[in-house]
């Protein structure tokens, strides 16, 4: 051992840490093909619903842009929440399952910095699915009809904000579970199916399911309408049917708080737990 | 250099590690010894950041651990209990993860990942991914990456566990290696053959508690009892073995086979060789005679026994 080899050794920074592990956190979903699976089906997605009205023979004549690029947002909200599954779900809780954590958390590192890295790297290779997403549909508009609706950039933007914020829910889900399969079907299952089954039945009971991160994601594929469309209410076999649509800058904050305080209470949940196993 | 003060830590109604103070100085190996369940993983994995003290703290390098984990854990390299690296690197990718968290510069990585891959003889599967990795290839990458950086201080759980007698022989060779070298090394184990070999002390605990906690030579001076197996090359007579329970210092006795007893005597230099004696003179053919355990083995368990 050099003596004074460590003394003059100085310990990376904070954010230089956070960097080193965004960089190993995406050699993973890279290398497991987690990354061009999730790409390979968003172009799936996009050129089913591009084909779908041509084989059908109704053809995109007449069509105006918002209808046009609506079609394929619908399909934004599940591709985001396979990203996150994909990106997130493991996450955290694969360090103490695979007993992986047992080296790194005991490195000279701390805990938050780990969690930041790793939030990075899932939030950013996200970001790449929902831009190629966009920008193929934005290139088939173009092509197709020639133009792209003037508010696909602001369905984009909440689009990213709808991203973070699930990200940070799976991150959150990944911190307290205990096994990798568990969490990943708890943050499908949860984002895809028991939520917006919960925004149903409070609907249908007459309240505006504000607050909720699945009924916000509407926002996504609403900013498309011009006029922006307004609550409805339909009268069937004697039932009131409620149809409420987010409020943009509502959901907008939605996102923003969703995305705050589940990355706050995943840092502090992550910093706490045991690797007792 | 590592201070262990007061240290405790209680899941549920368990208390895994209690009261435990232990001080090592620095470019001391010591052997951290019990019996499964002892409470040696929980007290390493408090000293490494793993688990939270209930009470009490760990000093690395006058650091403590739970306040400032990332300086004090700065100058440690640690070898966990069956290491687990991600799966999908290399093992010079793990080292260079790890290294330049661990603030080496990309030249140093290079260089210092070839010499330590070179020392625990993975030098031939650098490019290999650890998925494709055995249990002991494992163990060794564990060992390369804990002497990566140079660190002042190695702790070690269990760092043969899981390997081959080969393995295990090449390890310890390893762990001799780097206490030449000057490292303050601090190391579970259950193989007191190993402890005995590698360390300079030894901290003997049970049920949490530290036993004892003392040079490996004055551990052995405290051993009260030894067993001994004589061998003959005839048959054992009745009358042999009488004559053996007669003499001073012997505690019991027990014919093995027809040419083998063994026999628990007061451990001094005088009652071995009045043994020796004794049987050669009632008529035995004497072709073995040797001592059963260790000097540490027999505190251990003389030690462990009590606290029950």
């Amino acid at each position: 051992m050099t003596e004074n080899v460590l003394s003059q050794r100085r310990l990376p920074s904070d954010l230089l840490q956070t960097f080193i592990v965004w960089e190993y956190e995406s050699l993973k979903h890279l290398r497991s093909y987690r990354f061009l699976g999730s790409i390979a089906i968003t172009f799936a997605v996009v050129m089913l619903v591009y084909l779908g009205p041509i084989l059908t023979g109704d053809g995109y004549d007449g069509v105006e842009t918002a209808a046009f690029a609506s079609n394929f947002v619908q399909f934004s909200r599940v591709l985001i929440i396979i990203c996150a599954t994909l990106f997130g779900a493991d996450a955290i809780v694969g360090e103490f399952q695979n007993r992986t954590g047992h080296t790194v958390l005991s490195s000279a590192v701390r805990r938050t910095y780990v969690y930041a890295g790793k939030f990075i790297a899932s939030a950013i290779l996200g970001l790449f699915v929902v831009i190629t997403f966009y920008a193929s549909v934005g290139i088939l508009s173009w092509l197709t009809i020639g133009g792209v609706d003037d508010n696909f950039t602001v369905s984009f933007a909440y689009a990213v904000g709808l991203l973070l914020a699930t990200i940070a829910v799976t991150y959150l889900i990944s911190t307290v579970m205990k096994s990798t399969t568990g969490a990943a079907v708890l943050s499908f299952f949860l984002l895809i199916l028991v939520l917006p089954v919960v925004d149903m039945m409070v609907s249908y009971a007459g309240v505006r399911p504000e607050g909720s991160l699945t009924f916000s994601a509407g926002v996504v594929e609403h900013v498309l309408a011009d006029p922006y469309p307004v609550d409805t209410t339909v009268s069937m076999h004697g039932m009131t049917v409620n149809q409420f649509i987010p409020d943009p800058a509502l959901a907008a904050v939605v996102f923003l708080m969703y995305g705050v305080l589940t990355l706050t209470m995943g840092v502090l949940l992550f910093r706490r737990r045991q690797l007792s196993a | 250099m590592i201070e262990i003060q007061a240290l405790t830590k209680v899941f549920g109604t368990l208390k895994a590690v209690d009261d435990l103070n232990l001080s090592i100085p620095k470019g001391q190996t010591v052997g951290f010894l019990g019996p499964n369940g002892a409470g040696k993983t929980t007290t390493i994995r408090v000293m490494t950041n793993m688990l939270t003290a209930t009470s009490g703290s760990v000093l690395l390098n006058g650091l403590d651990v739970a306040v400032d984990p990332k300086h004090a854990l700065g100058s440690v390299g640690i070898v966990v209990e069956t290491p687990e690296f991600y799966p999908y690197l290399t093992s010079i990718e793990v080292l260079a993860f790890l290294g330049s968290l661990r603030g080496l510069s990309p030249s140093e990585i290079k260089s210092r990942s070839e010499e330590v891959l070179r020392l625990v003889k993975l030098d031939g599967r650098m490019g290999t991914r650890i998925g494709e990795y055995s249990r002991g290839m494992k163990q060794r990458l564990a060992i390369a990456q804990a002497v990566l950086h140079e660190p002042e201080i190695l702790i070690l759980d269990e760092p043969t566990a899981g390997l081959d007698p080969r393995g295990m022989v090449e390890v310890r060779e390893i762990l001799l290696g780097l206490k030449k070298e000057g490292y303050t090394i601090f190391m579970s184990s259950h193989l007191l053959p190993e402890v005995q070999e590698v360390c300079d002390s030894a901290a003997l605990v049970n049920r949490g508690k530290l036993l004892a906690y003392d040079s490996i030579e004055s551990l052995g001076k405290k051993v009260k009892n030894a067993r001994i197996e004589v061998t003959t090359f005839s048959d054992i007579s009745p009358s042999v073995v009488e004559s053996v329970k007669m003499l001073p210092g012997v505690q019991a006795t027990d014919l093995v086979n027809p040419r083998a007893i063994v026999v628990t005597i007061e451990d001094s230099p005088s009652a071995r060789a009045n043994l020796l004696s004794s049987i050669q003179g009632a008529g035995a053919e004497v072709t073995g005679f040797q001592p059963l355990d260790l000097p540490l083995e027999t505190i251990y368990m003389d030690l462990v026994k009590e606290s029950r």
